[in-house]
Order: structure tokens, then sequence, then C-alpha cells
């Protein structure tokens, strides 16, 4: 048993090694750890959303307002942030807005991830005419700017947080398929794939134990750093007006709201709600960049 | 194999990307209903009257396939159908609103441009320094502030200093009088060949800040790009060969590294221009600039498929054609490309 | 260590530390690195991978960079006019000069030396302008001025006469803006064709030197579109174009096939002769040593352990470590091979005294505890060892 102890340790020496060297490398870089606040932070503010904005409602993602001027109002007891065109609460609005920025980009990561690195590995690892059909889809994606993509999409699937989630995920896979495609290319060609291909292992274990832990580290630093731009991208379509419906607690809608009131006069009602777009993504930003930093096998090292 | 070859090869590689370019656009028109499809066939606001004309006509409630053809035969003579937006066929109103934009990206060019590629170069000749360091914050600050609130931040505080729209209506007025001829479309440009600075300095006036707001985010990311590009390049082998020629390390970097880190930007071309796009849409609707990106979502927030789905088509050409030139330059930077 | 023969040294090394500072910790890579080359020969230094031969020849031209440092020792360098300097004490400036003009290097990858992007004659143009573009010039200028003789036109006199005074900007090195962008201006520039001209010139006469057929074809070439000798041939030439007087030379036939391999070793014996060279070979390869060298430093883990003519290094080994690098040698005769034992040693934390002493057979306390010298224990024979000179092991 000793013994098995001994061996684990001595075969697991190099990977927490490594940890060892990843976690000094995050340390070292103090710009991580406020981006590790920044994400808690809208963490909590999610999670708590019902305690610190309690709904009054049935529906709690609908902004309550206090009146229809259309005039805003600057912050007062009744809506610390102030309100927005409507009288929608600004407060209200940015507490639950950062559940709706998760709610809509975590699944858009999620699924982008398992598409495109599943149609990545199967188009690199197969090649042929399933590389090229994926492939071709890929490059026909690129040819649309995402925001015109999406907007093109939502407008034909309907308003609501599904038909963006839908949208944007279309919108993005292809780039999570190219980046993979082209790591299992390369690692295809190393020689313990080939090895394991002459001991006969099967296609599938050969993919998932083999080429997968190889190849996905690229794609995780794209994901690290694409969560922000995500959320950006869903909030330029509620920006638009496209994505939710009038008084969903949305930051893009909340900025949308401020557009006939862009005025130093009313500065609560622009500045505000964008300030909380800007240093949730910066915190994604922030901690993605220093994620590639420290995995990417080029960089790594220096 | 010389350019030529390599330029047909290029086309005819895109045969199956434009293929699938309308099959996308398809398939998005599939997702509505009959009489809201219609407006894509129409020609004119007439016809809009009589949907079941329409549907009756090109056959829409058809199997799929045969659909498919009739609306590509339509779409390749042109008809992209009718813009209740802009009143006028799609196609039409695409194109008259195409060199707004245009001239939009050709002031923002210069300011994505020149930044991206001097500090992305600085940037990684000083690794680690302040002006990396800078460059870095630069980078993730701008690459983390959604277009649409820096854009209303600008106007927060430049609004009765710098104006929104295209011109001031002085200038409107003079562009509809007689004595004016519209060469291009591009105010500025068509303002100095008419000889009328005073309404060239409105066009620039008016220009400056959807120029500035556009330019944020693809200058960040053009910055990362060519600094990781530079770092790359710095550690090869042949920078080492021209230290021990005796080269001075100015021509070092600019002759030999720089030459070499312009390939990777090069090949994200494509994607530049989308991100470009997306921005267009953004500053357009924001500053009121009337170009296409404000009849795209001006027609979006108002259901105007025709115009919608007409936009995303062509702008689905446009980018395949800069992927064109994208390639081209590709070959010309170079050499080790096959024909 | 004092080394005799004191003006017959091309180049001369004493004590030459590097230390790399790197997330793992100091990595010792030079620890007091001892040599010398004398005029017009070839010097070996053989060693496993790892144990400094490269990151010594970078040294000599100062090409080592961050998280590199030389951090102490003297690299003594006798110049084209007979002074002796320290290349540790100079400018940046200075090296620069020294650089390609007086030492020049060849690599280890021809494929990855050159720059892809440019034409080799470019890249031979260019080497061969950085150190000789002042004689060129002169020659322009005479040429210059014979023609404003001939010339009768007032206008045409005048532009050949402000040529000459942009050349003779040029001369002085004076590297001021105005000199750069008013050779940037046609017509008054035209001195520049010439220039280029020449260098042309030059550069098809290196091509051939170094036995390269179709040279007008491959002064034309991309890099990609020679071969890897072809490659290696012309960064030959390049690193001749300016009659160095020391070529150090880093492996530069380990990525080759081995038929081309002694054709680019005859070819750098044949140009040490024409050219007056002293050399510098870095190899892992014994073979190749015993084909090239005239004396051999066996190197290892930053220190040269036995340096000896080639002849006695082979015949006569005397530090522990060369003996078992001969006794690998695969030969016909032997009927197995005897690797070394051991590893490499870590550099970050190295043996204590000497560093050879865990995979030495006659290691004791003593080597454990103090490192040895270099001492001369034959002549010209100078070991690191306190063992050698009893064979045995007996003494201690």
């Amino acid at each position: 048993m000793k013994n098995r102890i001994k061996e684990f340790k001595k075969r697991m020496a190099p990977r927490i090694e490594e940890l060892q060297f990843t976690i000094d490398k995050i340390k070292q870089s103090p710009l991580t750890l406020v981006a590790l606040f920044i994400i808690l932070f809208f963490v909590f503010i999610a999670i708590f959303a019902p305690y610190l904005a309690p709904p009054k409602g049935s529906d709690p993602y609908m902004m309550p307002n206090y009146g229809y001027s259309a005039t805003p109002s600057p912050p007062s007891e009744e809506a610390v942030f102030g309100t927005t065109q409507q009288q929608y609460d600004l407060y209200y609005g940015c507490i639950w807005g950062a559940r709706t920025a998760f709610k809509l980009a975590t699944p858009v990561l999620g699924l982008v991830f398992l598409i495109g690195t599943g149609l990545g590995l199967i188009s690199g690892y197969y090649g042929g005419i399933i590389d090229e059909i994926i492939m071709r889809s890929v490059d026909t994606v690129f040819a649309f700017p995402y925001i015109i993509l999406a907007v093109t999409l939502v407008i034909a699937l309907g308003q609501g947080l599904s038909s963006m989630i839908i949208a944007l995920t279309v919108a993005y896979w292809p780039f999570y398929a190219r980046v993979m495609r082209g790591e299992v290319l390369k690692q295809k060609e190393k020689d313990y794939v080939k090895a394991a291909e002459s001991l006969g292992a099967s296609d599938a274990r050969i993919m998932i134990k083999h080429i997968v832990p190889n190849s996905i580290y690229p794609v995780l630093i794209l994901a690290s750093l694409d969560f922000g731009a995500i959320v950006i991208a869903g909030a330029t379509l509620s920006f638009f007006g496209i994505g939710f419906p009038i008084g969903y607690s949305s930051w893009g809608q909340l900025a949308s709201f401020a557009r006939d009131w862009v005025s130093l006069n009313y500065w609560w009602a622009t500045v505000i709600p964008g300030l909380f777009i800007s240093i949730f993504v910066l915190g994604w930003n922030l901690l993605g960049d220093s994620i590639r930093d420290v995995m990417d096998p080029t960089i790594r090292r220096e | 194999m010389d350019l030529r070859d390599y330029i047909i090869r290029r086309l005819l590689l895109l045969i199956p990307v434009l293929f699938g370019i309308t099959l996308l656009i398809f398939a998005v028109l599939m997702l509505f209903s009959p009489s809201q499809r219609a407006a894509v066939y129409a020609t004119s606001p007439k016809a809009l009257k009589n949907i079941d004309v329409i549907i009756q006509k090109y056959g829409l409630n058809e199997p799929i396939y045969v659909q498919y053809f009739t609306w590509l035969k339509q779409v390749l003579s042109g008809n992209l159908g009718f813009s209740q937006i802009a009143s006028r066929p799609v196609l039409e109103a695409i194109l008259d609103k195409l060199p707004a934009t245009f001239e939009l990206a050709l002031f923002s060019a210069p300011l994505i441009l020149i930044p991206g590629f001097y500090l992305g170069t600085v940037a990684a000749t000083h690794k680690d320094k302040l002006v990396d360091q800078f460059s870095r914050v630069l980078a993730i600050v701008g690459w983390s502030l959604p277009t649409f609130w820096l854009g209303l931040i600008l106007l927060m505080f430049f609004s009765g200093i710098l104006p929104t729209g295209r011109l001031s209506n002085q200038a409107v007025l003079l562009k509809q009088s007689e004595a004016f001829t519209v060469y291009t479309g591009m105010n500025t440009v068509d303002a100095l060949l008419n000889g009328k600075f005073w309404m060239f300095f409105d066009a620039v006036q008016h220009l400056i800040l959807p120029a500035v707001t556009l330019a944020v985010v693809s200058m960040a990311a053009l910055m990362r790009i060519m600094r990781s590009s530079m770092l790359e390049e710095l550690r090869a082998k042949y920078v080492t060969t021209a230290r021990a020629k005796g080269l001075k390390e100015e021509t070092v970097i600019n002759k030999h590294a720089r030459r070499n880190a312009l390939i990777s930007p090069v090949t994200t071309a494509t994607w530049m221009v989308a991100l470009l796009f997306n921005g267009v849409a953004v500053v357009e609707i924001i500053f009121n600039y009337k170009g296409i990106g404000w009849l795209f979502i001006r027609s979006a927030q108002q259901l105007d498929i025709a115009t919608v789905l007409g936009f995303s088509l062509f702008n689905g050409l446009i980018i395949m054609l800069f992927n064109l030139l994208a390639d081209i330059l590709y070959a010309y930077l170079d050499p080790r490309i096959n024909y | 260590m004092s080394v005799n023969a004191p003006n017959d040294n091309v180049l001369e090394l004493k004590g030459l530390k590097v230390r790399f500072d790197t997330y793992e910790g100091l990595v010792k890579a030079l620890e007091g690195v001892n040599f010398n080359i004398k005029s017009k020969e070839t010097f070996g230094i053989v060693g496993e991978t790892g144990c400094g031969k490269s990151v010594t020849a970078k040294s000599i031209m100062r090409l080592i960079s961050s998280p590199g440092k030389i951090t102490d020792g003297e690299i003594l360098f006798k110049r084209e006019n007979n002074g002796v300097i320290d290349i540790l004490e100079l400018s940046d400036k200075e090296v620069r000069e020294i650089r390609g003009d007086e030492i020049s290097m060849i690599f280890q990858e021809p494929g990855e030396a050159l720059n892809p992007v440019y034409t080799t004659g470019y890249q031979l143009k260019e080497a061969i302008l950085s150190h000789q573009s002042n004689e060129f010039l002169k020659e322009i200028k005479n040429e210059i001025e014979r023609e404003i003789e001939e010339e009768d036109s007032y206008i045409k006199k005048k532009l050949l006469n402000t040529q000459i005074k942009l050349i003779k900007r040029n001369i002085k090195k004076e590297d001021s803006r105005l000199t750069k962008y008013l050779s940037k201006i046609p017509l008054i520039n035209g001195y520049k064709d010439k220039l280029s001209e020449k260098a042309k010139e030059k550069a098809i006469n290196l091509l051939e030197d170094v036995e390269l057929s179709e040279p007008e074809e491959i002064y034309k070439n991309y890099p990609h579109e020679l071969s890897g000798g072809q490659k290696q041939r012309v960064i030959i030439a390049m690193a001749l174009s300016s009659e160095p007087t020391l070529l150090t030379a880093d492996e530069p036939t380990s990525s080759l096939d081995v038929s081309i391999q002694s054709k680019i070793l005859s070819l750098l014996d044949e140009l040490k002769e024409e050219h007056n060279l002293s050399i510098l070979y870095i190899t892992h390869n014994l073979g190749v040593v015993a084909q090239i060298c005239d004396r051999v430093g066996v190197m290892y883990s930053g220190r040269i352990v036995e340096i000896a003519n080639v002849n006695d290094i082979f015949e006569n080994p005397l530090h522990p470590y060369t003996i078992s690098l001969i006794e690998a040698i695969p030969s016909s005769e032997k009927e197995e091979l005897n690797p070394i034992g051991g590893v490499v040693p870590n550099l970050v934390n190295p043996p204590s005294g000497c560093r050879f002493h865990p995979r030495c057979p006659r290691a004791n306390e003593r080597c454990k505890k103090k490192r040895p010298s270099l001492k001369e224990l034959e002549k010209d024979h100078w070991v690191e060892c306190y063992h050698s000179g009893d064979k045995d092991g007996e003494l201690n």
C-alpha cells in the first residue's frame, strides 16, 4: 500500500509541480486577484438578487416602474440609482441584470464549447468529406459579423432569452471548431497517437483519451476570453431593443433607455448600466488574459 | 503558377461558401410564414398589397427545394425584395447608404491601423516594461467597453461640441441644390470635388465621434494580435542571424521581425472586418449616422425582414470579398505560400 | 589559468560565467570557461547537449538574450589592427561593429537562420553593406568625380555634386534624420543603385566561393526554395562577406544529411586556408571533431574539463569524462557500446566540487568538496581532474 502511494506520488509529481507553477504565476499577477474579486462580486449579486432587490411583480425579471413620466429622475431613497426613462428602477434592473447576464452567457459558452470542440474534433480526426462539410459551414458562418447574424436570427426566432441563446451559439461555435480542428491535426501526427492506433485502440478511445486532453487548452483559453465578449454581444442585442421584451432586466436595455437622455443632466441613466456591463466584462477579460498567459505553452515559461 | 492562377483558385474555393451563405439566409427566411416572406419577393409597395398574388406567383407553399431555387433566381437577378423602411427596393436602399458607411470606415481605418501596429510593436519590443503594461491595460479596457456605451459616453461629453448625423442642415441644403454634383456619395470627397471646403469640414466634424468610437475595439484587438505575433518573431533564429551580421537593433526589428510579424494580422483580416461591421451597426445607430448599419438595425427593429435578410446576404458577400483581398495580400507578404 | 603563447591568440576566454534567471532558479550555464584559440587554427568544443557549448559561442558575440546574462569573465579578442580588446567591455555600438565584420557566426538550423520573407540576395547584400558600404561609397565617389569631369551639362553636374555631398555625409556615418531622408529622394540618391550593384557583384562572388552552382539563380531565390545544404552555404557566404578573422560555427552540420555534412566540412576547411580564418567549431559529434579540428576542448556542465590537440584527445584522453565519451563512440571493432552512466547534471543545483563526480568512476571525497583546476599535465594538454596522470586512480 505504501509503495502504491509512493508510486502514485511519483507519477503525479510533475503534474503537481506544474500546478504549483501555475498557482505561483497567478499569484504574481495582482490583476488576476482583481479579476476574481470582480467576478465573485457579480456572482454574489446574481445569487442574492431576490434579497438585494426584492421582486414586486409576478415576474422578478420585469423591472418595476414608478409612474409613466418619460424624464429620468435622479437617485432618491425609493430608487437608489435613480430611474430611467418611463421611471424604471435602475438599481433593480442592474441587480437582476447580473442574473440575466449569467443566464445568457453561461449556456451560450457551454453550448458553443461542446458543439465547437465536438465538431472540430470530428472534423480534424476523420478529415475527408466530413471535414470539408464542417469547415465550409465554419467559413459560411464566418462570413457574417456575429451581431448581424444574431440580430437576423433573433428577428426570425422571436424575442426572448432562448432565441438569444440560440442566435449567439450559432454565431460563435465556428471559432471553437476551427481552433480545435487545428490542434487535433497537430496531435494526430504525433507518435503517441500513431502508437495507440497501431495497438488497435478504437477511434473514440484515441480521441477522448489521447487527443482531447492534449488539444483542449487553446480552446479553454479562447473560452476564458469569450465570456465577456458574449455578454457584450447579448447587451448589444438588447440595446437595439431586439433581444428582450421591454421592461426585462438587462443592462443593454437600460442603456438603450438612456438613448434619448444622453446628457450630463441625466448622467446616471447612461453611466450606471454601462458601468455594470463594463466592470463585469473587464473582470472576465482580465481573468481570460491571465489564464492565457499562464496556460499558453508558448509564453508560459517567459 | 502565377498570381492570376492563385486568385482564380481562391475564387473557386469561394463557391461552396457562397452556396453556404445562400443556404443559411434561405434557412432563416423559411422560419417566417409565407405571408411574411412575401416582402422578400415584392418589387414595389403595390405588390405588397396583394400578398396572396405573390404567394401564388413564387410558389411560397411549394416544397422547400423548389422555393430555394425560386428565391435564388430572384436574388441572382438582383431582387432582394422591397424595403418598407426605405420605401424602395432593398438593393437600391443598401447601395444608397453604402458610401456613408464606406466613408466612416475610411476615417476609422487610420485610427485602427496606426496605433494598432505601432503600439503592438512597441509593446513587444519593450515586453514587461511600462509601455507594455500600459498598452495591455489599454487593450483590455478597450476590449471590455461595449461599443454602444463608449458611444453614449462620448456623446454625453461632446454633445454641443461635436454634432451627430452626417451633415448640418445647411450642408444638406447645399447637397440637395442643383449646384452640387454628387460624385461618390461620400460627403467629404464630394465636398472637395465641388470645392466646398466648409462642407468638407462640416462632414469631418460629423465623422469624428463615430470614427473614434468605431476604432477602439478593433484597435485593441489589432494591438494584441500584433504584439503576440511580434513576440513570436523576435524569438526566431533569423533574428539572431540578423543581429550576428552586426545590424542595428532598429533594423533587426523594423526590417526583419516586423515584416514577418505582419503576416499574422493579415490572416485574421476577415475577422477584423467582421468586427468592424458589428461596430458599424452600433455606431451608426448611436450617432444617427445613416449608413447601411443604421438601415439594418432600423429595419430589424421594425421587423422589415426583406431588408434584414437582404442586408445579411449583402454583408456576407462583402466579407467574402475582403477575404479574397486578404488572401492576395497574404500571398504578397509571405513568399512561402504556394500559388 | 594562464595560457602561454601570448601573442598568437585570436581569442581568449577567461573565467566566463553566464547565468539564466528562470522560474526554476538561477541556471548556472557557464561556470568559469577558459580556453584560447590560436591564429588560423580550428578549435573544437565538444560536449553533451546542455553543457553550455552554444551559450559559449553566443557569448563571444554578446548574443545572449534575456533572461541570460554574462556575469563574470573576460573575452579577449585580437582585432585586425592587432590591438587586444575585451569584448565584454565594449559598448553596444562597438560590438555591432565587430559582429559580422571581424567575428561572424554560422548556425545550427540553416532552415531557420534565414529570414523567410527576403531573398537570399537581399540578406547577403544586407550583410555586405552593413560593414563594407564605406569602401564601396568611396569607390563610387571616385567614379562620380570622374563622371563630373566628363560631363558638360550644368544641371547634371550639379546633381552629381549633390550626390557626392550625400555620399560624404553617409561615409561620416552621420545618422541624422536629414541624411536618412535625403537618401530617399530620387535622382540625388542615384549612387544607391551603384552601391546595390556593387554589393550584388560581391554577393555573387561569395556564392561562387562557397561552391554554389548557379549563383545568379540562388541570389534571386527565397530561402524556402533552397535545400538545407544550399542554405547553409548561403549562411557561410554571409559569414565570410567581410573577411572575418574568427568564424564561430555552432553545430552547422548536425541538421544536414551525412553526405552533405562532409561536403560542408571540407568546404569550411578550404575556406579557412583561403581566407586565413580561425574557427571555433561547436559540436557534439566526435567524428566531426576528428575530421576538422586542430585542437579540442571538452566541455562538461559549464566547464572546459580538458584541452588538447585532436590526436591527443583520441589517443591519450586524460579526463574521465573524455575517456567515457570516446568509449561511447560506436565502432566496428567494439562488441558492445559503453554509454556514459548517470544523467546530465541539473544546472540550478549543480553537484558540489567537480561537477562530474556523481558520474565519475574515480570520484572520492575530495572531488565532492573542491573543484580541481585546469592544469597542464603534458605539453599543451590541459586537464581539470585530480586523478588524471594516474590513469588507474591509485593516487589520490
